[in-house]
């Protein structure tokens, strides 16, 4: 196989055509790497808040129970959904 | 059958069958994409009537073609949501929408920057280029509709019954080429026929096209999942594995 182009100056000349393909290329990657980004961050976000909600609700429980108190409440799930972009 | 079925439907299931799979997605979507880039950016021949302009291709039919069969899939999802009533299905939906709608701008984008210079113009108010337009306004108003909607059953049901009225975009999208006379060259890919350009354009573009699936499955599994964990959150499993820490 052989290359297409002579140079590298050849190359990101694209024969005349460099802004419009690169425009596009630079589109595609700079994209698909922030919704990417984005989809790692929530998840990241998610893990962090049900784990914070767990605790904070089995602390509740603990404290409930010591007390000689019944079932504790689900309410600090609730939260989660506000984390949501 | 069936059990298999609703097994499948299992949020802690598929949850642990995506993460099997997903190394192996990323893997070889990043290979085959990347030997479709180089080879399509450096290798592939120049066209003889449009230059070097024509290697946009390598991105933007695998992204428009990408983006029209995302529907199809939610279109599945959303149908399999309003009569089995299946929460996987719609958390599908809610999963790859804004995927769908970040191919379909960037197939619109792209068509945009290589029109310019091929066509002259870079928009037109062409059949293919109008039903590639509404595509990015269903995926948006899918998005919106479920993020409007508080009551999660609703929401999933009014966004299915919304992706499944828009599915008659696509059949518009695909024929738009041969029942009007557009501006928009027809189809790159059919089954039936031979490819018309030469082996080294086509095999890199093909490449491509199958690392972009590889590369979307696995990031809808990741957002499914993540999906999956906002859902399931005050179930056992859920719990016990993000408090023992490490991957879940």
């Amino acid at each position: 196989m052989t290359p297409a182009f002579n140079s590298v100056s050849a190359f990101l000349a694209m024969g005349g055509y460099g802004p419009y393909v690169w425009t596009c290329y630079g589109a595609f990657c700079g994209c698909l790497g922030l919704l990417t980004w984005l989809s790692v961050r929530r998840r990241r976000a998610v893990e962090a808040s049900v784990r914070r909600l767990w605790r904070l609700a089995e602390a509740g429980e603990s404290e409930q129970a010591s007390r000689g108190e019944s079932r504790p409440t689900a309410r600090p799930f609730r939260q989660v959904d506000q984390t949501r972009p | 059958m069936w059990q298999i079925f609703h097994k499948l439907g299992s949020p802690r299931w598929f949850f642990d069958i995506a993460r099997r799979l997903m190394p192996w997605l990323l893997a070889l979507g990043l290979v085959m994409s990347l030997v479709g880039l180089v080879w399509g950016l450096g290798f592939a021949p120049r066209d003889y009537l449009q230059g070097d302009s024509y290697r946009i291709i390598f991105i933007h039919v695998p992204v428009s073609f990408l983006a029209q069969s995302v529907y199809v899939m939610m279109a599945a999802a959303a149908l399999v949501t309003l009569v089995w009533r299946i929460k996987l299905a719609d958390m599908f939906v809610k999963a790859v929408a804004p995927v769908g709608a970040v191919l379909t701008f960037l197939g619109l984008f792209t068509g945009a920057v290589w029109g310019e210079p091929t066509w002259g113009t870079w928009w037109i108010w062409d059949a293919r280029l109008t039903s590639m337009l509404i595509l990015l306004f269903l995926y948006i108003g899918a998005i919106a509709l479920g993020s409007a909607i508080s009551d999660e059953k609703f929401a999933a049901r009014a966004v299915a019954v919304l992706v499944l009225v828009g599915v008659v975009n696509i059949p518009i999208i695909k024929y738009s080429v041969e029942w009007w006379n557009t501006l928009h060259q027809p189809a790159t890919f059919t089954l039936t026929e031979k490819p018309k350009m030469p082996m080294e354009m086509w095999v890199p573009l093909l490449l491509m096209v199958l690392g972009l699936y590889c590369l979307f499955g696995w990031l809808a599994c990741w957002r499914l999942q993540t999906e999956i964990i906002v859902r399931e959150r005050k179930a056992r499993w859920v719990r016990d594995r993000l408090m023992a820490g490490g991957r879940i």
